[in-house]
């Protein structure tokens, strides 16, 4: 999982997440919708460059269709975010976007491993200031999302794991115990139907109607129809 | 990845579907059947929109058991999942019907699967596999399932005649 920080906002690109902490340390959360996650993203990790507006909603919206004004309108939200002026999102007319970050300003790209070493040094790495507190609270609950999402996967391992047994089970059961009957005419007005073994002594009936003999297994039984059905 | 959900899935969703269109063809089962007696026990089976009852009557002893199940037909398989098994009626006290022990000793048997081939338009051979090897030979009056009352079946016995 990644972390973005810069200044005194902390950018979650998992939980599609800004939060920035103010002087006051009152903290404010702006969600992002995921094309405008994508674009903050990708301006954050390539600031000072301007970026075709083409490029950006291939990166925002990943080839979907999208209306002219859907990029301005991502652009316009992006800019809306409360941000303590740590980045700017200004606009070249017919050339596209570019993020400038404020100059005295650091971006931080934290991984999930960094974010677990931040954790474990939290009382000696960082000093108390607004900014690292929000980095560390951030990060406790990537912590903890993660166990989560731990163990929605274990859930769906086991419900996968019990629905693949079953529906093998299920295929399985119907094609082991299908009873496959042969039915064919044995001899003079004899029918014989059997699932496995053919029936013995079959001789020719000449009693009038016809004779059905059924065999399954060890099992036999006989059967004389008196007026068959012409 | 891919391959594994198809390994996975792909099992479970063929499963469900044989099992709803065995469960919508056993829906159109509309006879009555009568199983020959055996032991002086005489049965009755019918089956009217995917139910079926099963009567068997001890003609010594009077006694009566109803066993209730749902039917599921897949080509000429019959599946029955029993609902209920009781006893209707009690008929001598002083004497124990064989009935009691049989399903007595079927209790808590939920599946019962046949398989069954028609003779002509009266008779039928139903070859028991569960619970044990049985073949009856009956008397019916209706259709099985669905198909046979949209499609019809081939009797067994034109193999017969041509």
């Amino acid at each position: 999982m990644k972390t973005i920080t810069l200044g005194d906002i902390v950018f979650n690109p998992t939980n599609r997440t800004v939060i920035c902490v103010t002087a006051g340390k009152e903290s404010y959360q702006t969600k992002l919708s995921d094309a405008e996650k994508n674009i903050l993203e990708y301006l954050l990790e390539n600031p000072n460059k301007y970026i075709t507006k083409e490029n950006l909603i291939s990166i925002g919206w990943e080839k979907r269709p999208v209306g002219s004004n859907s990029l301005p309108v991502a652009i316009a939200n992006l800019r809306k975010i409360k941000s303590n002026d740590a980045f700017l999102i200004e606009n070249l007319t017919k050339v596209g976007y570019i993020l400038k970050i404020k100059d005295n300003l650091e971006l931080y790209i934290h991984h999930s491993s960094d974010i677990h070493s931040i954790i474990d040094d939290t009382s000696v790495a960082f000093p108390s200031d607004a900014h690292e507190e929000t980095s560390i609270s951030t990060s406790i609950d990537e912590n903890a999302s993660s166990n989560r999402f731990k163990i929605y996967r274990l859930g769906y391992i086991m419900v996968a794991s019990s629905l693949c047994i079953l529906g093998w089970g299920a295929l399985i059961y119907i094609y082991i115990s299908w009873i496959d009957i042969s039915c064919e005419k044995a001899n003079i007005n004899v029918l014989t139907c059997f699932t496995d073994t053919y029936p013995d002594n079959v001789e020719p009936f000449i009693g009038g109607g016809v004779e059905i003999i059924a065999k399954s297994g060890m099992t036999e039984d006989r059967l004389i129809i008196r007026t068959p059905k012409k | 990845m891919r391959l594994i959900k198809i390994f996975l899935f792909l099992p479970i969703t063929i499963s469900a579907i044989i099992i709803s269109l065995s469960y919508i063809n056993g829906l159109g089962c509309d006879y009555e059947m009568q199983l020959p007696t055996e032991d002086g026990i005489e049965s009755i089976a019918v089956c009217r929109m995917g139910r079926i009852n099963v009567v068997d009557t001890d003609l010594t002893t009077n006694d009566q058991w109803v066993v209730s199940a749902i039917n599921f037909n897949m080509g000429n398989q019959i599946y029955m999942i029993v609902t209920k098994r009781y006893k209707s009626n009690d008929g001598s006290a002083s004497t124990v019907s064989k009935l009691d022990k049989i399903h007595q000793s079927h209790d808590g048997i939920t599946i019962y699967h046949y398989a069954w081939a028609l003779v002509d338009s009266k008779n039928i051979v139903l070859f028991q596999k569960i619970p044990k090897d049985e073949i009856y030979m009956a008397k019916m009056n209706g259709v099985i399932d669905l198909w046979m009352a949209i499609f019809g079946y081939k009797h067994n016995l034109s193999k017969l005649l041509d």
